[in-house]
């Protein structure tokens, strides 16, 4: 495998063309992956506004949704921090800051679980903001649940010694897409906590 | 590669960059926060939307690095003729 | 027997995984107190069925297994038995792609054909309006499939690697999984008449497909599905282009067909998302209660209409581009010229991903948009034809003076141009809203878009097909019933649809059962012509089948073509090129007898023999 792929740098060079490396590759897929994504995400946002205009009802709990805010951001840190650590050799340290980034996540899903119970009662899924407001954080959740699914095969193989210096993807790979997660937060937050006027809602509002 | 030209920074460098990034997050969250209570209409969309973009751009900047890809794109719109990676 | 266990066990983990994640959803269903609602026990048994039969099939064994940190085992069976498993060889996806498509081709033409002897005359006789409404939505799905998937998944996997001197796609498992996504789709969708049947059409409009039978909802899953299979793909040809293309090979020597699937891969990895979610949005109606069309709380149906048509509208884009790339690739090695005007080309292709983007409205002037939006969707839509008039013409100048070497594959070639003509003329009138308003809902819009869909993707597909059979079964197909096959499809295609137009303009409306005694006459005429153009596939599948057993042997590059896929053996051994091949020049150079595509550098080992690159 790696003298034919010495063989193929070698022919790159001489025809004037570029080798990419399967670490490149791989990158490139995640990155493909992750825009197919965000058009998913944009899709979503933008029905919130259809549907339930730009107002919020006064139900929502702020305190909680900068509570998850705060959570997730912390938690990027932490997988951003583990990322860092495989790079230098690190296994200590990334396997650490994985499993600090599995636990923030747990407790992001604690609070996502309690926001649910409060907006059952306050804005049912049948309503027209419980509509978009349990969508969003519904497929927010899925993927913050395969994110730390993600995490948890990755610990798993930091734990084996899996990783170092030069090849890291598996961190490196969980790390980005754990971002992305918190990315796409960035906007869902404003979009379903801060935006427009609190007014009251009634369940059927 | 580009990636590896963090690989002569020191780890400690590199965690307080993240810190750093993760305090501005922090403080642009903190600032949506208020310009919700404080500005409507338009105008408290156009923040809201400026500061998620930012935060956004934070993120995929200095925890994503999307340079990582994004500097292929120039090889690629050149035809890639006589470029050679590492 | 061992080629079908995979296949065995694939089905009993389906089985397993639809008890188990149905009785979890009864289970929540029950602790919910709605004992009602038997759509989330189908949904959630239908998702762990799904799970279920991916890992039968392979994706534990040869994938999930290395995530624990456990070796894998690849999938490794020798002979015909590697179509049935979970092969990550991309010559035996596209194979597999194509063989599953051609049959869901023939099973949906059937479909139309159920349709038309219904229509043969005015009142219902044969089918009763569900049951009509249900054979129509069925045609429309599976060809929209069929016409998403043979070129990309079927044509794309298996050439485009050998085009671009790859030795398979970037993510090989990706592409296993995403073939082995499609079974259940089919699964479901014959289902859906035992289930009550769908009455909305392929579009699947809310409110009725939100409160029809449950056989919308296994349509609405069946549609997801095959779009997770779609974006899948897409993401997969992408990174091989960028990636994986030969020493040499630099953007100005790509064949064309690889720009347009470049092009096409665009639009499927990022449009397709806006249909899942479009389709999500009323499985949630049905299986949690939501509420996205519901005018009384806010909620608004015209949102399904924006959602599906930004993803639908490219999608026909998806299946026209690589079918562009084909006629092209075709024309320039039967008329042994260059591809005319190459880089306008390219430009054309992504002006057409570009446009595709802001053109979806279209579909909604009758449908209560607001109507400031009527104007700039009319022009950007006729915008569009620009680009695809430079196709065209770089089509037409392929040809011009050229020195035409008619064999099936060109013939087929040259249909797509003269049936893409009416297509696209035809497409003014219902781009432009003043005629829309009138043609909307009628046979003239069935008539349009079979003339861009079959009149180019179908022909196209065809014109592949011939073209790379000797490549894929190193056999020749037998030349005279191609060409009994061509003049039959091209004369009777065209003898069915033109009547559309005329009814259509008349007023007939489409999907429904009935209509006005006025009509009968024409639509016996097209009743009767379908009929035939149905039995112009006789001699195509009985060509295919039987060629494949008894043709000879095609040798490893019958058309002389001097594109990679032709200089490695006719079928390609499984690592593709027992040499790397070098790529010094465009692959065009028809007319000079120096030119060269390519080369096999004596630095990287054996020298292979250059199989009749040279005209």
């Amino acid at each position: 495998m790696a003298m034919t792929d010495l063989i193929h740098a070698d022919l790159h060079e001489r025809y004037g063309t570029k080798a990419y490396s399967s670490l490149t590759m791989h990158r490139l897929g995640l990155w493909l992956f992750i825009i197919s994504d965000a058009f998913f995400f944009t899709a979503l946002i933008s029905s919130r506004y259809f549907v339930s205009g730009t107002d919020r009802p006064d139900a929502l709990i702020q305190e909680l949704g900068l509570a998850l805010t705060a959570v997730l951001l912390l938690s990027s840190l932490s997988a951003y921090r583990s990322e860092v650590a495989a790079s230098h050799g690190d296994t200590e340290g990334a396997k650490r800051w994985i499993m600090i980034t599995i636990i923030a996540g747990f407790v992001f899903l604690g609070g996502v679980v309690f926001e649910w119970y409060e907006a059952f009662h306050d804005f049912p899924p049948g309503s027209g903001f419980g509509t978009t407001f349990f969508t969003l954080t519904g497929i927010h959740t899925t993927h913050v649940i395969s994110g730390i699914i993600l995490l948890a095969f990755v610990y798993r193989r930091a734990a084996k010694g899996e990783y170092g210096p030069g090849h890291y993807w598996g961190v490196e790979g969980a790390a980005k897409y754990w971002h992305f997660v918190d990315l796409a937060w960035v906007f869902i937050y404003p979009t379903l906590y801060l935006v427009g006027e609190s007014v009251e809602m009634g369940a059927h509002g | 590669m580009t990636t590896d030209s963090h690989a002569n920074e020191t780890q400690r460098t590199r965690n307080k960059r993240g810190l750093i990034v993760l305090i501005a997050l922090a403080v642009l969250t903190v600032v949506e926060f208020f310009v919700a209570i404080w500005f409507e209409g338009v105008l408290q969309l156009t923040l809201l939307g400026v500061s998620a973009v930012l935060k956004a751009l934070l993120i995929a900047h200095y925890f994503m690095h999307w340079r990582q890809v994004l500097d292929h794109i120039p090889d690629i719109a050149a035809g890639d003729a006589d470029v050679v990676e590492d | 027997m061992t080629a079908l266990k995979p296949l065995g066990r694939a089905i009993l983990f389906a089985l397993i995984g639809f008890l188990i994640g149905a009785g979890l959803s009864a289970a929540l269903v029950e602790a919910a107190g709605r004992d009602e609602m038997k759509e989330p026990i189908i949904a959630g048994g239908y998702m762990f069925a799904l799970i279920g039969w991916l890992f039968g099939v392979g994706v534990w064994g040869s994938w999930v297994r290395e995530w624990f940190g456990a070796t894998v085992k690849p999938f490794h069976i020798e002979g015909w038995g590697r179509y049935l498993g979970f092969s990550t060889d991309h010559k035996v996806i596209g194979v597999q792609y194509g063989v599953t498509t051609i049959v869901i081709f023939l099973l949906a033409g059937a479909l139309a054909l159920l349709m038309r002897i219904e229509l043969a005359d005015a009142n219902s006789t044969l089918l009763s309006r569900t049951d009509y409404n249900t054979v129509m939505g069925l045609h429309g799905i599976m060809m929209i499939a069929v016409a998403v998937a043979a070129l990309m998944g079927g044509f794309a996997n298996y050439v485009m690697p050998l085009m671009i001197g790859a030795d398979d796609v970037a993510f090989p498992r990706l592409n296993a999984l995403s073939f082995w996504i499609v079974p259940p789709v089919a699964v479901l969708l014959i289902l859906t008449p035992l289930f009550g049947g769908m009455d909305t059409g392929w579009t699947g409009y809310p409110p009725l497909s939100s409160q029809g039978p449950t056989g919308n909802l296994l349509f609405l899953m069946a549609f997801t599905t095959f779009g997770l299979s779609s974006i899948l793909g897409g993401l997969n040809f992408l990174a091989t282009i960028i990636t994986m293309r030969a020493p040499g090979m630099t953007w100005s020597r790509i064949p064309i067909f690889v720009w347009a699937v470049f092009a096409a891969s665009l639009i499927s990895l990022t449009a397709t998302q806006f249909v899942a979610y479009a389709l999500l949005m009323v499985i949630f109606e049905r299986v949690f209660g939501m509420h996205f069309f519901d005018g009384t709380i806010g909620g608004d149906a015209i949102l399904f209409e924006h959602v599906f048509w930004f993803y639908s509208h490219p999608a026909v884009y998806v299946m026209i581009l690589p079918a562009f790339g084909i006629e092209l690739e075709i024309l320039s090695h039967f008329a042994r010229k260059p591809v005319f005007a190459y880089k306008w080309v390219v430009r054309a292709f992504f002006s057409i991903v570009g446009l595709s983007f802001v053109v979806w409205a279209h579909h909604l002037f009758t449908s209560g948009m607001s109507s400031e939006l009527h104007g700039p969707f009319m022009v950007l839509t006729e915008l569009i034809s620009i680009p695809t008039g430079v196709v065209f013409l770089a089509a037409v100048g392929t040809i011009w003076r050229g020195r035409l070497w008619l064999k099936t594959p060109m013939l087929f070639a040259m249909g797509v141009i003269a049936n893409f003509l009416i297509g696209g003329l035809t497409g003014l009138y219902v781009a432009d809203v003043v005629t829309d308003l009138n043609f909307q809902d009628t046979y003239f819009v069935v008539a349009h878009f079979h003339y861009t869909i079959v009149g180019g993707e179908i022909f196209a597909l065809m014109g592949a097909i011939y073209y790379w059979y000797p490549k894929i079964t190193g056999r020749m197909y037998s030349e005279r019933l191609g060409r009994i096959h061509f003049i039959g499809m091209m004369v009777l295609y065209n003898v069915t649809f033109i009547p559309m137009f005329i009814v259509g303009a008349q007023g007939m409306n489409r999907r429904v059962a009935d209509y006005p005694a006025e009509f009968e006459n024409l639509n016996m005429f097209i009743t009767v012509s379908s009929l035939l153009l149905g039995l112009a596939f006789i001699p195509f599948v009985y060509n295919m089948v039987n060629s494949w057993i008894r043709g000879r042997k095609a040798g490893d590059n019958p058309w002389g073509a001097r594109t990679l896929e032709w200089q490695t053996t006719s079928p390609p051994p499984e690592e593709n090129f027992e040499t790397q091949p070098v790529v010094v020049e465009d692959p065009y150079g028809y007319g000079d007898p120096d030119a060269k595509h390519f080369e096999f550098p004596s630095g990287s080992g054996h020298v292979a023999e250059p199989a009749g690159g040279d005209d």
